[in-house]
């Protein structure tokens, strides 16, 4: 089971008795988060790294590495948008309205993970939603 | 860790990706702030915002200087100040839209394609 799955399930709280329809949504989510670990530049050596959409409200900040000991180490945060604000959930009960640098640095993620995942896993045009294929060159510089 | 983490702008990016980051060109959705002031009355943008769906949203102007944040805070910046609400509104309206749009239109789609042997 791959840390996303592992979160996924720590978070929605469902675990091997999924539907197929499930499992594929599971496999989108994945596809994403590839691209949103990208979107922050290198990943230090021995680091996983996922940032996802999880659902309407939910995008989540998940990290792992191994400390001087050799020990695996998590932290996942679980940003909720809300009315008023972002709403950061941090594992022990921490929780903050996100502003100043990180509000801009998580507008900007968010931005280009849309961008990015409409072009690169529903290979669509993130401005139009139309098919990528179906766009004429000369449409997509003009 | 995010906080400390900025989101690198456009690696690889294409012509027009790059236009996205302009505050001067188009927005998230290929919609200005500009566009927006005329949305109710502009086919063309009324359209692209038929197909969001989310027509009423449009109309706040949010997105204005879409792709151009607020900034840091500063240590003259008031907590309450428009500035930083208008920033907040923008951030928070941006991730609740994409989250919309990838739940409940493209996951869907994507998973009712590979049912059927696509994607």
């Amino acid at each position: 089971m791959s840390v996303i799955q592992k979160t996924l399930g720590l978070i929605t709280g469902k675990t091997n008795g999924r539907s197929s329809k499930a499992l594929t949504d599971r496999q989108l989510i994945e596809f994403e988060s590839a691209i949103g670990r990208e979107l922050f530049g290198p990943i230090p050596v021995d680091h996983r790294r996922d940032f996802f959409c999880l659902d309407e409200t939910t995008w989540v900040w998940h990290e792992e590495w191994r400390d001087v000991d050799n020990k695996v180490k998590t932290s996942t945060i679980r940003y909720e948008v809300q009315a008023g604000g972002i709403l950061k959930v941090q594992p022990g009960r921490v929780y903050k309205y996100i502003d100043g640098e990180e509000l801009e640095n998580f507008g900007t993620a968010v931005r280009l993970y849309y961008e990015r995942t409409m072009r690169e896993v529903y290979k669509k045009d993130p401005y139009t939603g139309l098919p990528l294929a179906e766009i004429a060159p000369a449409t997509i510089y003009s | 860790m995010f906080p400390n983490t900025r989101p690198i702008e456009s690696p690889g990016a294409t012509s027009r990706e790059a236009l996205t980051y302009d505050p001067n060109a188009l927005g998230l959705f290929g919609i200005s702030g500009r566009d927006i002031e005329q949305a109710s009355q502009h086919p063309e943008v009324a359209a692209r915002a038929d197909f969001l769906g989310h027509t009423t949203l449009l109309n706040t102007g949010l997105f204005d200087n879409a792709g151009k944040g607020a900034g840091p805070q500063t240590a003259e910046s008031k907590p309450d100040s428009l500035e930083r609400q208008h920033e907040l509104a923008q951030v928070v309206t941006l991730a609740w839209r994409v989250g919309m749009r990838l739940v409940q239109h493209e996951r869907p789609e994507a998973v009712a394609k590979s049912a059927s042997g696509g994607v």
